[in-house]
């Protein structure tokens, strides 16, 4: 047999020849025995593949290495949409979350660098919420602390006469605080000492409001009355 | 496995029923990981290659059409895959860094004789002959996938592999 039939041969098998070809080899197959008996091979062949047998036993892991692989998958998809939700999408957006879903598991599937970049992300933004709860806290501590010195409360205040009111006496032992109201009647002449800023004295019928108390600036509000 | 039995394990494992989806890979993993394993010759790649395809498929799932047969549509995604993994051995770098396998581990043999005559053909041949002669993947398709080899020698290599497997001593 020839190496132009042995082409030919192949080429009938395989189904490449044209339909003037295909009878033309049919005719030499006819008269060729052993061109016949090598096609008969080759279908033997063909046969023998089909066959083939799948020999190889597969793991019993591999179908639960599967489907811890898409348990886990699963989770992470889980905690994605849940992120989603806490971050106030509106209510457009999460109907669309289900189309997007399926997008969200291949990222996923394909890089856990999207989830590393995530967390990253979720860090980075509760460091900077923390610095800012920080900040707020040391700028209002600082605030009060600032308060605290330089606030001129409580005032002293001294009694000049000889008798006045238990009202009155009680301000002599706790001092004067912002927004109290403080009233003499009759014979009573009472000392106001502002710490550093001076002296006032209330006498006779009077009232006043203590409005403001700080190093810069001290300020009462005289209802009536008396005032020195 | 019954063809309507077929259809309703995919419906429901596109709804998302994993019980379905584990039955239609009970019924489709061997015939996979053969293919794996032949066109491979490693089982601990075979093994990875095989457990991508039906995560892969389980994404995909939703994709497949009803006129679709599933060990066809299946088989499609473990050759795009099996060839990958022959193009940039990303799966064999991968466990030979975790030393889950050797260079040396890459020779496997079959329990059947003719198999075996398959098996121990040289790699560029194995691969071309089992994708044409046991997969049906035809010359041009197999050229379309090979960047090394024109479709005229991959003809060639089919039909020296024929002849060579036919005259081998071990070929009943």
């Amino acid at each position: 047999m020839n190496n132009e039939d042995q082409i030919a041969l192949q080429d009938y098998f395989d189904d490449l020849l044209s339909e003037d070809e295909r009878n033309d080899f049919e005719n030499i197959l006819l008269e060729n025995i052993d061109l016949a008996i090598d096609l008969g091979k080759l279908k033997d062949l063909r046969r023998n593949l089909h066959n083939l047998p799948s020999n190889f036993d597969p793991s019993e892991t591999i179908i639960e290495n599967i489907f811890d692989s898409l348990l886990e998958e699963s989770e992470e998809v889980a905690s994605i949409e849940d992120e989603s939700e806490g971050e106030g999408e509106n209510q457009n957006k999460s109907k669309d979350k289900s189309k997007s879903v399926p997008k969200k598991k291949r990222e996923i599937k394909k890089k856990q660098k999207v989830l590393k970049a995530k967390t990253k992300f979720r860090l980075k933004r509760l460091l900077i919420f923390s610095a800012f709860v920080f900040f707020i806290v040391i700028i209002g501590a600082g605030y009060y602390l600032f308060q605290q010195q330089n606030s001129t409360f409580p005032w002293k205040v001294s009694v000049l006469s000889e008798n006045v009111s238990s009202e009155l006496q009680s301000l002599v032992s706790s001092g004067l605080n912002l927004d109290v109201h403080l009233k003499t009647s009759g014979n009573d002449i009472i000392k106001i000492t502002i710490p550093d800023n001076g002296v006032i004295e209330l006498s006779g019928e009077s009232g006043i409001v203590i409005t403001y108390g700080t190093q810069l600036l001290n300020s009462i509000l005289l209802e009536n009355g008396n005032l020195k | 496995m019954q063809n309507d039995q077929i259809i309703q394990l995919i419906k429901s494992a596109q709804e998302g029923n994993k019980n379905a989806y584990r039955e239609l890979c009970n019924a489709n993993i061997r015939k996979i990981y053969n293919l794996a394993v032949r066109l491979i010759l490693n089982i601990e790649i075979a093994e990875v290659l095989t457990e991508n395809v039906f995560i892969e498929a389980w994404e995909n799932l939703k994709s497949i059409r009803e006129e679709q047969e599933l060990g066809a549509w299946l088989n499609s995604i473990a050759i795009y895959k099996i060839l990958d993994e022959i193009r940039t051995n990303e799966i064999k770098k991968e466990l030979l860094k975790k030393k889950t396998i050797t260079e040396s581990s890459f020779s496997i043999l079959s329990t059947d004789k003719f198999e075996n005559l398959i098996l121990i053909l040289p790699d560029r041949k194995r691969i071309v002959f089992i994708l044409h002669e046991i997969e049906k993947y035809t010359y041009d398709e197999i050229a379309d996938f090979s960047d090394e080899m024109t479709k005229d020698e991959i003809k060639n290599v089919i039909q020296s592999t024929r002849n060579s497997l036919i005259n081998s001593p071990d070929y009943e």
